[in-house]
């Protein structure tokens, strides 16, 4: 019992250095005082350093986005593939591939779709990355819809053990099949605007 | 009679008596069910497979709605007449004449018309534009490369798949059923016939591109057309097109003198990298790495741009002449 | 409990015939209504054959609709693919809804499904575009004419200094400072 007391004495004397250490650690975790620890503004040579990297950076990107634009403009890009993301998920697609939709989806047979959200195109010489998704219209994906059914029989089965009970559930759950058509290049890559403009808001 | 009568009441109100002490439920499947469905069972298999029962042997069936749909399915306006003619093989009209003869009628009403003709006719169609579909999307594949792939896509094999995938299987008249590749592929030649006929040339171009071209989607043009001694053409085409002398250059090796020996060769023309290869051996890797030049050279790699499938091939492009 | 769909066909996802690359064609060839003129269970089927038939083959002129009836027997729906299969569903008991509803499941499918497991959600036949990776890709030039087996390379890239070399390397630096000292002290003399 006298040791516990002890302990508690010594807890409680060193109550204040714990209290200001947790403060800290809740400072550290906080979002608002981290903005206040940023870093001192750099000093002017330093700057300049930066961007003299930023042009250099720039340079060659717009130097690689008009190889790529080249190579499309002479159709030399071969065959494109990209990942799409279609009802909570990505599928990596090139054209003539079937790709299925789990659960219910409205699109009926023989209906042609564009997949918009595109999130990384690619060919044989260069990949196009989105962040998270690329611009829209750059890249357009087009796809019918070949089938819609439902799948096989599943069995759902639930038992409790000595407690009398004991569940069966059949399921069928609809399915839809789609063959890409087409993946094209819209319009050429340009290395500024997407660094500039704000991506579009989407709804769903 | 009316004593009979009275004892027969007598016995049916008697029955009940008898049944109420034993209570019996009345039974769905009937006992005979059983037995003589096992019964069935073990004569069919006595008798062996049998063979496919004709679809047209059916109660359900007519054979102009069928026709009708045929036409509707795939989006065309066949003449019905023309369509019937086209799914009638030579074998069944003479078949066909033979029983009418035997009747006695006249040999004026005898003639029954077949799709010779317009299977002749189709298949002229199909193949020039198939031709012309593989020159303009496969420009710089040389002409016998063109031609394996044309009469990959015009073989029997091909045509029969489409033709059975478009349902002709049970509109075709022919003496045996089911129908064989060869009568299947010449009964789509002459649907495509029909077409030309009934809705002109055009529409039956896009038939041929929609449902015979479409048969390359992601096929490996390798396995239709392999240059044979890649390594001999590869120094033929360099000649020719003045790329510099072919020199195969090793690239890297490893396991050498083992089974699992793999070597990566180059091949260089005028210091410029062609094609690279694997093999199990230098020789093997050379042919790998000239093939694999070759491919880049005539354009048809697994990552080449894919077949345009909504391509429009001008009617002046396409041979008809004959 | 039923696990049969353990033992069921499975298979991949494809498409009769590219279908949907060139023209879209409608996979069901022939559906056939079978039922009762006066029996119950029928009812639903007759009642849709009655409102909805004509409706749905003008919809759809590709298919070819029979209607059979037969007495006292159970309503069934028969449908028949361009692929051969054929799908047979009975509608015992069933109401208008509900065969409309299984009348359209039949129209928009390929073949019949009921009776293939799929292992995977996509089909493709191109897998790489990039090309596959292998060894001998992105490798140094100087790893060319390397002569194996060699010393150099088949040490470990990240071997740690070991003890006796960090104390050898301590006793060297202390050395050339106790001889920079010296002189310095020698200098200062």
């Amino acid at each position: 019992m006298s040791f516990l007391a002890q302990t508690v004495r010594q807890v409680l004397r060193q109550a204040p250095t714990r209290s200001s250490a947790l403060t800290g650690a809740m400072r550290s975790l906080s979002l608002a005082p981290a903005l206040w620890q940023q870093n001192k503004p750099a000093t002017a040579d330093a700057a300049i350093d930066v961007a003299a990297i930023a042009k250099d950076q720039q340079k060659e990107c717009q130097s690689i986005c008009e190889r790529v634009n080249q190579q499309v403009a002479k159709m030399e890009q071969g065959r494109l593939f990209a990942v799409v993301h279609l009802c909570g998920k990505q599928f990596k697609i090139t054209a003539g591939d079937i790709i299925l939709v789990e659960g219910y989806w409205p699109p009926t047979i023989g209906d042609e779709i564009s997949l918009d959200k595109v999130l990384l195109a690619g060919a044989r010489d260069f990949t196009l990355i989105g962040r998270p998704i690329l611009e829209s219209g750059l890249v357009t994906v087009k796809a019918t819809v070949v089938e819609k059914t439902l799948t096989h029989t599943k069995t759902h089965f639930r038992k409790k053990r000595r407690k009398q009970y004991m569940r069966i559930n059949f399921q069928r759950s609809p399915n839809t099949m789609i063959r890409i058509n087409s993946i094209e290049l819209a319009r050429p890559v340009d290395a500024s605007s997407e660094a500039e403009k704000e991506p579009s808001r989407r709804l769903f | 009679m009316s004593f009979l009568r009275s004892v027969a009441g007598a016995l049916v109100l008697a029955r009940p008596l008898n049944s109420s002490r034993t209570v019996q439920t009345r039974r769905h499947i009937k006992r005979w069910v059983a037995p003589t469905l096992r019964e069935l069972a073990h004569r069919q298999q006595k008798q062996g497979p049998q063979k496919p029962e004709p679809r047209a042997g059916y109660v359900e069936w007519n054979y102009r709605s069928e026709l009708f749909a045929f036409g509707k399915r795939l989006g065309e306006n066949f003449e019905l007449p023309q369509l019937q003619e086209a799914f009638t093989q030579r074998s069944y009209a003479h078949q066909e004449e033979e029983k009418q003869r035997k009747l006695g009628i006249e040999e004026g009403d005898l003639k029954i018309a077949d799709n010779q003709e317009l299977a002749k006719m189709g298949s002229h169609i199909a193949r020039a534009y198939v031709e012309a579909f593989l020159k303009q999307s496969l420009p710089k594949v040389p002409k016998e490369g063109q031609e394996a792939i044309a009469s990959y896509l015009l073989s029997t094999e091909t045509l029969a798949n489409v033709s059975s995938h478009l349902g002709t299987k049970d509109l075709i008249f022919t003496t045996e059923y089911p129908p064989s590749p060869e009568s299947l592929a010449e009964s789509l030649q002459a649907v495509i016939g029909a077409l030309a006929d009934s809705s002109g040339v055009e529409r039956a171009f896009l038939f041929v591109r929609d449902f015979i071209c479409t048969q390359l989607n992601q096929k490996d043009l390798l396995d239709l057309w392999t240059p044979k001694q890649p390594v001999q053409l590869l120094e033929e085409i360099c000649q020719q097109r003045k790329l510099g002398e072919v020199e195969p250059r090793l690239l890297g090796d490893c396991g050498k003198n083992t089974v699992l020996a793999a070597y990566h060769v180059g091949i260089y023309a005028n210091r410029q990298l062609l094609g690279k290869g694997f093999g199990e051996d230098v020789p093997t890797a050379t042919e790998t790495a000239a093939l694999d030049a070759l491919q880049s050279l005539f354009d048809i790699h697994e990552n080449r741009r894919p077949f345009d499938f909504g391509l429009q091939v001008e009617t002046k492009n396409v041979r008809l002449g004959n | 409990m039923s696990n049969s769909h353990l033992f069921l066909k499975s298979g991949f996802p494809r498409a009769p015939l590219q279908n949907g690359l060139g023209r879209y064609v409608c996979q069901l060839q022939r559906i056939t209504l079978k039922f009762c003129k006066n029996n119950g269970s029928s009812k639903g089927m007759r009642d849709f054959i009655e409102n909805h038939l004509v409706d749905f083959a003008k919809e759809n002129p590709g298919i070819v609709v029979y209607v059979k009836p037969r007495r006292h027997r159970t309503p069934v729906l028969v449908g028949e693919y361009l692929n051969g299969d054929r799908e047979w569903l009975s509608c015992r008991n069933s109401t208008q809804e509900e065969i409309t509803k299984w009348v359209d499941l039949l129209r928009t499918q390929n073949g019949s499904s009921s009776s293939l497991r799929l292992r995977k959600m996509w089909h493709t036949d191109v897998p790489s575009i990039q090309g596959p990776w292998t060894p001998f890709l992105l490798r140094s030039p100087e790893a060319h004419g390397q002569e194996y087996p060699s010393v150099e390379a088949s040490k470990p890239l990240d071997a740690p200094q070991t003890a006796t070399e960090k104390l050898i390397e301590l006793f060297r630096q202390q050395k050339q400072l106790g001889d920079e000292d010296v002189l310095s002290q020698k200098r200062a003399e």
